[in-house]
């Protein structure tokens, strides 16, 4: 009988012997990090350069909410999106499409998230900052992920407000309100999101005409997704000005808008004259310098007001 | 089941546990943070006059 009991406990092991259960590892890129942690970068600047004083214990909390929202909206965007992410080759390893979490399991964790983060969020910092972040993670679920992202070439324009809040929530953490400040820094990141996205695009077209995803270049072609990029881009490093010209950042902040500014713009000209169409060398850079970009933006605000280097007097009163 | 199938029988049930047991250690982490977290943030927000 033992032996029987053994090898039956071992046949069932063996089921399992694809590793089919998730690690701890899975469920935290469930969370998506890396957008996590841009978000959480975003966030930080807002609370930063906000006007008045924040105790660091609820300052700590503000962020920590920022980030579990953030990772809720992850978590609830890969539960909603297995069936896509799994024709794709950059989604098709997340945990819900290689099965290893269910997607209903992915849902409540994020679901769970989501409200603990706003709770928190209303409970031990205020509830203009929660309500902003409850606002945020509805947004990119409802709005983007179950309605415009399988719908509308400009799901990533009018998705991207989602991910462009974070100044806001940050600000509004140690404010209480909003002011002409964050939402400039909402503004940036807004026009950031399109290049960004459509420049990955263009060389995950496949993956997404695959899915049918509606992105620019599988709807309107490559030639209008770059004529789009070089747009955006043009508006962006002129709207990335706007926090020196508005008093709230210094020379250190102007000189990184300008000259990443200038390298973004002339890799967004590269792009809209590629002549490799097939493996989209300038959009690969495009991608990683809009990162670079945006990095450098946030980077050099907190490094001014941490530094107490003095911003520019206001050209326009905010 | 040959040897060969009872190796990896074997070793794909160590993997599991270890997939659990690291996830139990997780929650009891975080839930560990969240109860500390909470205690000074109460504190926090009572302010200075919590003792009165």
């Amino acid at each position: 009988m033992a032996t029987v009991s053994v090898t039956a406990e071992r046949r069932e092991a063996y089921q399992t012997a694809d590793l089919n259960f998730a690690t701890v590892g899975d469920y935290f890129a469930l969370l998506k990090p890396r957008v996590m942690s841009l978000v959480l970068f975003t966030g930080v600047a807002g609370l930063i350069i906000a006007p008045g004083t924040i105790h660091v214990a609820t300052a700590f909390t503000a962020l920590l909410a920022i980030a579990v929202g953030a990772g809720a909206s992850g978590a609830l965007n890969m539960a909603y999106d297995a069936d896509i992410d799994c024709l794709m080759s950059r989604t098709h390893l997340r945990p819900v499409p290689r099965g290893v979490i269910p997607a209903g399991q992915a849902a409540a964790f994020g679901t769970t998230m989501a409200i603990g983060s706003v709770t928190v969020m209303g409970l031990f910092v205020n509830l203009v900052a929660a309500a902003l972040l409850a606002f945020t993670i509805a947004f990119y679920v409802f709005v983007y992920t179950m309605w415009l992202k399988r719908l509308t070439p400009q799901n990533i324009v009018i998705g991207g407000l989602a991910g462009a809040l974070p100044p806001a929530i940050g600000w509004a953490s140690v404010t209480g309100g909003l002011a002409v400040a964050p939402l400039i820094l909402v503004g940036i990141i807004f026009l950031w999101t399109p290049p960004h996205f459509w420049a990955l695009s263009l060389y995950r077209v496949h993956d997404y005409a695959r899915a049918r995803i509606p992105m620019l270049p599988v709807v309107k072609g490559k030639d209008e997704t770059r004529r789009q990029i070089l747009l955006y881009t043009v508006v962006l490093i002129i709207s990335g000005v706007l926090p020196a010209v508005f008093g709230f950042a210094g020379p250190l902040y102007l000189a990184a808008s300008v000259l990443i500014g200038a390298w973004f713009l002339v890799e967004s000209v590269l792009v809209a004259f590629e002549r490799d169409t097939v493996r989209e060398p300038h959009a690969r850079r495009l991608f990683a310098v809009s990162i670079l970009y945006l990095f450098a933006l946030f980077a050099a605000l907190i490094i001014e007001q941490t530094a107490g280097i003095a911003a520019f007097a206001p050209l326009v009163q905010g | 089941m040959n040897d060969d199938d009872e190796k990896r029988a074997e070793l794909a049930k160590q993997a599991f546990e270890r997939a659990r047991r690291m996830r139990n250690y997780a929650i009891a982490g975080a839930l560990l943070f969240l109860v500390v977290l909470f205690f000074l943030m109460t504190i926090v927000r009572l302010g200075g006059h919590v003792a009165d």
